[in-house]
């Protein structure tokens, strides 16, 4: 059993995917679906508390979330966290994290201690300390297109509104060639 | 009598000013409702307050004065200026931005110097573009006399004490702390230049003052003025800037390169979600182009009051002509918000070349090793405190007896990073086979040949000169990759596709 965030993959979404990996040639060809084929995509979720005290204000303290991949050298600033539910992988395929979670939480503390400290003229002194560390599985699909080599086939993260071709994801495209 | 109406209304207008600002600064900081919001603006800002703050970093003092003056001076030929140059500039970011962005996001880049160091790996660009980044005191400089002369013809003070104002004014509005007040205070200023811009369009094409109105009104009084300038000539023969569409075109080419100014680019880095990039741009060329079009009212002033004037004044100027005192005073305001929200992005670009792409990252190993890296962040937060200070006294030290040569060096600064990054940064980051070698060339081959443009050929058109060595470093950038080893495979990967090891 493992934590993952489902996603369902819309027509909508294969469109914008289409539209988002290929710009130009989407006018001069028509692409056909041709399959999917679901990943299991690991992140870190990390939750952080930060203290800072600047010269107009002192004891200021906020809670952060921060979602490291755990694959690739990515961090982003996330709202919240996916809907969440323990569960089989069941079909499809899934990817196996390539840091350890003391990485991700340092990398989570470093993408903060960046923000914090360029926004802030008046900083005087902060600390960060992560509070939690949560290991949660995307789904996300690779699209297989009629007649297009598997590494333009399209690559969709739903939960990051993220659509590109599949050779811009070596880390995923080395699991699908190898099936 | 009348004079002393502007004075009044332009101290009014520019205690006004001075208070909204700082009031709209503690105002975001003081009343974000958590202190989440105070640190980091969290996701709150999207594309359409960046792309005012952008705007107005990217409208200096010239778009108000410098450029309106051009169109003065050289009639309608001086259009193409407007015409191409917002065209230019975001295309160049329309370009290079989404890797910038990207790989700058995926190596925690503070500054494009730095982000330049990564993309080839290379000391000496990261080095190299900082130091050549710090000719920026001179654009700085530049802002600084242009506020102080508009004190001068506006307020009637006296130039010096326009320097001193203008320097304690910076000084306290770059002090704002706070993430919301950083952002807001340059879309408030770019929403105000928005405003005034589309006033002078306006006027423009109502021909307010001249006997038949409409633009074929201005047109008519210019030519009765002089026939060359009218709008039958699309360009002024003989002239360094107009002359001809070659140098139209070297104009345009120079401008690609624009939006990699240290402090331009990293704007980039503000947006607050990726997937926003496209809105982002696509908002930015009408609003940029908007600006651009304070232009028209150099052709106005030209229509309605004539040859007379010193062309920087033709703003000022038209406005005092069209309108009552309480109106023209409030014009100061819309060039010294054009000076303020491009000299604070500047000091802060001066302040991280010091404390990031100098101290951190090229000399912090070498001079204080045995320092832990929360050591080595305070060090470099503090330098980057002085080195505003410092930025500030020198930029009033140089504006105090503005040199000749200002022009000059301030184009040596801005031309010499455009000419330098042009191949660097926008073709090595739309194409994958540009190697080190030809980088750190084109990066050569592009500054010392700017340098000798002016210094040595003597060529007079800041464009035309910028033009020849964007395209030089460009062509120089494309050929030696070409016949240079490949950056490894993986190393590539690192940057436009990147994995874990």
């Amino acid at each position: 059993m493992a934590a993952v965030a489902d996603a369902k993959l819309h027509p909508g979404q294969v469109k914008f995917g289409i539209k988002s990996a290929y710009p130009f040639k989407r006018l001069l060809n028509r692409f056909e679906q041709d399959g999917v084929v679901e990943v299991w995509y690991p992140w870190y979720y990390i939750t952080l508390g930060v203290e800072m005290d600047t010269y107009l204000k002192k004891g200021m303290s906020y809670r952060d979330l921060v979602a490291v991949d755990a694959l690739r050298p990515i961090r982003e600033r996330v709202q919240g966290f996916p809907e969440i539910t323990d569960s089989n992988f069941g079909k499809g395929v899934k990817l196996e994290p390539k840091i350890s979670d003391k990485e991700a939480k340092e990398e989570a503390e470093d993408l903060l201690k960046g923000i914090v400290l360029s926004r802030n003229k008046l900083l005087k002194e902060y600390s960060i300390e992560v509070e939690k560390t949560s290991l949660i599985y995307h789904k996300t699909f690779v699209v297989k297109l009629k007649e297009v080599e598997p590494g333009n086939w399209l690559y969709i993260d739903s939960h990051f509104d993220a659509a590109t071709t599949l050779k811009m994801r070596p880390e995923v495209y080395k699991h699908i060639q190898k099936r | 009598m009348e004079d002393i109406s502007i004075g009044f209304w332009g101290w009014f207008w520019l205690v006004f000013f001075i208070g909204g600002t700082l009031g709209i600064g503690f105002y975001a900081m003081t009343k974000t409702k958590t202190d989440e919001d105070f640190a980091v603006a969290r996701k709150s800002y999207g594309p359409y307050i960046l792309v005012l703050a952008l705007a107005s970093t990217i409208a200096s003092g010239s778009t108000f004065m410098g450029i309106p003056g051009l169109a003065y001076d050289k009639g309608f030929p001086a259009l193409w200026y407007p015409a191409i140059y917002p065209i230019g500039i975001y295309l160049g970011l329309i370009l290079s931005v989404q890797l910038i962005k990207r790989a700058g996001d995926t190596f925690r880049s503070n500054s494009l110097p730095e982000f330049l160091g990564q993309r080839f790996d290379s000391d000496f660009l990261r080095v190299g573009f900082a130091i050549l980044s710090l000719l920026l005191i001179y654009y700085v400089t530049a802002q600084v006399v242009a506020a102080a002369t508009a004190f001068e013809v506006i307020l009637g003070l006296d130039y010096r004490a326009g320097v001193v104002i203008t320097v304690i004014v910076i000084g306290i509005y770059i002090t704002i702390g706070g993430s919301h007040a950083d952002i807001l205070t340059d879309a408030f200023q770019g929403g105000l230049m928005l405003l005034i811009a589309l006033l002078i369009t306006g006027l423009f094409f109502l021909g307010t003052g001249t006997e038949s109105g409409g633009a074929a009104g201005i047109n008519a009084a210019i030519e009765a003025q002089d026939s060359s300038i009218s709008w039958d000539n699309y360009f002024s023969p003989g002239d360094p800037i107009f002359g001809s569409l070659w140098l139209v075109i070297l104009m345009f080419i120079a401008h690609l390169p624009f939006a990699m100014n240290p402090h331009i680019g990293n704007k980039a880095f503000a947006l607050k979600d990726s997937a926003q990039l496209r809105k982002f741009l696509i908002l930015a060329i009408p609003i940029g182009s908007i600006l651009g079009f304070a232009v028209l009212g150099g052709l106005h002033a030209r229509a309605i009051i004539g040859p007379e004037l010193r062309p920087d004044a033709a703003i000022p100027a038209l406005f005092v002509e069209l309108f009552p005192p309480v109106v023209a005073g409030f014009l100061g305001i819309a060039i010294l918000s054009a000076i303020i929200s491009t000299a604070d992005g500047l000091f802060v670009s001066i302040a991280v070349i010091f404390s990031n792409d100098l101290y951190r990252k090229t000399f912090a190993h070498k001079i204080h090793p045995n320092k832990s890296q929360k050591e080595l962040e305070k060090t470099a937060l503090n330098i980057s405190r002085i080195a505003t200070i410092v930025t500030v006294f020198a930029a009033m030290w140089l504006a105090w007896n503005p040199p000749d040569f200002l022009a000059v060096l301030l184009w040596i600064g801005v031309g010499g990073i455009m000419s330098g990054a042009a191949g660097p940064l926008v073709i090595g980051s739309i194409w994958r086979r540009s190697t080190k070698t030809a980088a750190i060339s084109s990066f050569l081959v592009g500054v010392i040949s700017y340098a000798s443009m002016w210094l040595i050929v003597g060529w007079q058109n800041p464009f035309g000169a910028a033009g020849v060595c964007v395209t030089l470093g460009v062509v120089v950038m494309i050929v030696v990759s070409l016949f240079t080893e490949p950056m490894p495979e993986e190393k590539l990967n690192e940057i436009f596709s990147p994995t874990r090891k």
